[in-house]
């Protein structure tokens, strides 16, 4: 009886806390693209983005040992920030990776291919979200250091202006980007887009420019394609620089393009961005491109 | 006369196939990516390459006895995040209870005092590209008792994400 007690109290006191020789070993990981964005989602298409792009994430074991690597794909608040502008993607299932694990040899590199889908529905065009893709050192017993590196992927789905009701989201746009093409310097053009407030309650937009707040270089993490930030902000104009929208309801935001007429305007292709930002709460954007008769 | 049918299917066909593919091809999105972010990288350099905890005794504190080295070795801005979730039987926290331990590390940003990590990620490292952390040091408080006598699992990991605007 007493032997019993002696042995309890040794198993309170004593844990037994993993393996003799547990090991903190030196360890990298590289993974490349670290973002990138996708445009033009068609909502009910399954993309594979290897196939379609050429893209696939790259991921480089810098260890001397083989390691076995996670991919999953999570909602960028759950594991970290994301782009101011977008939201969060409403269903992390919406992407997946090709396979879930994979075996990378020492100093080898290993690919994770990424697959795409929206589901079918008129309210999905028209977005701009964030998903987070993980990728991850699996780890065996014993205490030990885990690397994990994040790449978030801004996925924006087709913009179009003839799609019936509201676009989803708590702010919302339609359309989200809004094409000038074959435009002419010293010829002026119009568009306009239609911002929801998709809120409860009534709120009171600021319309900013983003691609001139942010410090020079940081507009490559917006900029499409072979687009270049538009250099003077004045050639656009927009009718208001802030709206008050009531909630479950919409407002028309009007924009006018003037480019100077100057022969080094010709054959270029710009974008801006227009942070729509409400006093409390996520802010969108419209995307505004243009490209020039050549 | 067949000749006639003949062409008149086949143009028939033709036009079809040529509607197909133009209703096949206006429904099949284009998507364009583009990279924004070349690579993110992250290294770690272990001072002293073994932190054999082995038993312990309840409430035991044990410290890595050398500093690691956190590199930001890609060639964005990156935050890493100190998590650390629990092992199967026990869980973290800021006090010491049965079958709670805790986690502390210490260095860059915090290098003063031992600070809490828990499963959250609000332990950071903010790191321009080519910059290391050379004094990462971690803290491990024992659970008060342990209802297993199993060995347990832990994990600390830093997970690297390109910092907002990289």
């Amino acid at each position: 009886m007493f032997r019993m007690k002696k042995a309890s109290c040794l198993i309170i006191f004593l844990i037994f806390f993993s393996a003799a020789f547990s090991r903190l070993e030196a360890a990298g990981l590289s993974v490349s693209p670290g973002g990138f964005i996708v445009n033009n989602v068609t909502p009910g298409i399954t993309y594979n983005l290897y196939e379609k792009s050429g893209i696939k994430l790259s991921i480089f074991n810098k260890d001397d040992a083989g390691h076995t690597y996670t991919l999953s794909v999570h909602k960028p608040l759950e594991v970290g920030r994301m782009e101011k502008g977008y939201l969060e993607i409403p269903d992390s299932n919406w992407c997946w990776f090709e396979k879930d694990e994979i075996k990378i040899g020492p100093r080898e590199v290993g690919y994770g291919n990424l697959f795409i889908k929206i589901p079918e529905g008129e309210e999905y065009y028209n977005q701009h979200w964030v998903a987070t893709l993980a990728i991850m050192q699996k780890r065996g017993k014993g205490i030990g250091l885990g690397l994990r590196i994040n790449v978030r992927v801004q996925i924006e789905t087709e913009s179009k202006d003839d799609v019936k009701g509201k676009p989803a989201g708590i702010i919302a746009f339609k359309p989200s980007t809004l094409r000038f093409e074959d435009v002419s310097p010293g010829g002026a053009q119009k568009g306009s887009v239609t911002i929801y407030n998709n809120d409860n309650k009534t709120h009171v937009y600021k319309i900013t420019s983003l691609l001139h707040s942010l410090k020079e270089g940081k507009q490559r993490t917006y900029l499409t394609g072979s687009y270049k930030m538009i250099p003077d902000l004045k050639w656009i104009a927009l009718d208001q620089d802030s709206l008050k929208i009531k909630p479950q309801s919409s407002c028309v935001l009007s924009l006018k393009l003037n480019i100077p007429d100057k022969p080094e305007y010709h054959g270029k292709k710009w974008e801006e961005l227009f942070l729509v930002e409400p006093e409390e709460g996520l802010p969108g954007f419209i995307r505004v491109r243009i490209s020039d008769k050549e | 006369m067949n000749k006639l049918a003949i062409i008149v299917v086949l143009t028939v066909v033709i036009c079809f196939l040529g509607v197909s593919q133009a209703q096949a091809l206006s429904n099949t999105g284009e998507i364009a990516v583009t990279v924004t972010l070349s690579t993110v990288s992250i290294a770690i350099t272990a001072g002293d390459e073994t932190w054999a905890i082995g038993p312990v005794a309840a409430s035991t504190e044990t410290a890595t006895a050398a500093a690691l080295t956190v590199t930001n070795d890609g060639n964005v801005n990156v935050d890493i995040a100190i998590v650390c979730d629990g092992s199967t039987d026990w869980t973290i926290g800021e006090v010491a209870a049965s079958n709670v331990f805790i986690m502390k590390a210490q260095g860059g940003e915090f290098a003063t005092t031992y600070t809490y990590i828990g499963a959250s990620g609000d332990l950071k490292l903010d790191l321009a590209p080519a910059v290391a952390v050379d004094d990462l040091l971690l803290q491990f408080t024992a659970p008060t008792a342990s209802t297993s006598i199993d060995s347990q699992s832990i994990t600390v990991t830093l997970t690297a994400s390109a910092a907002s605007g990289s």
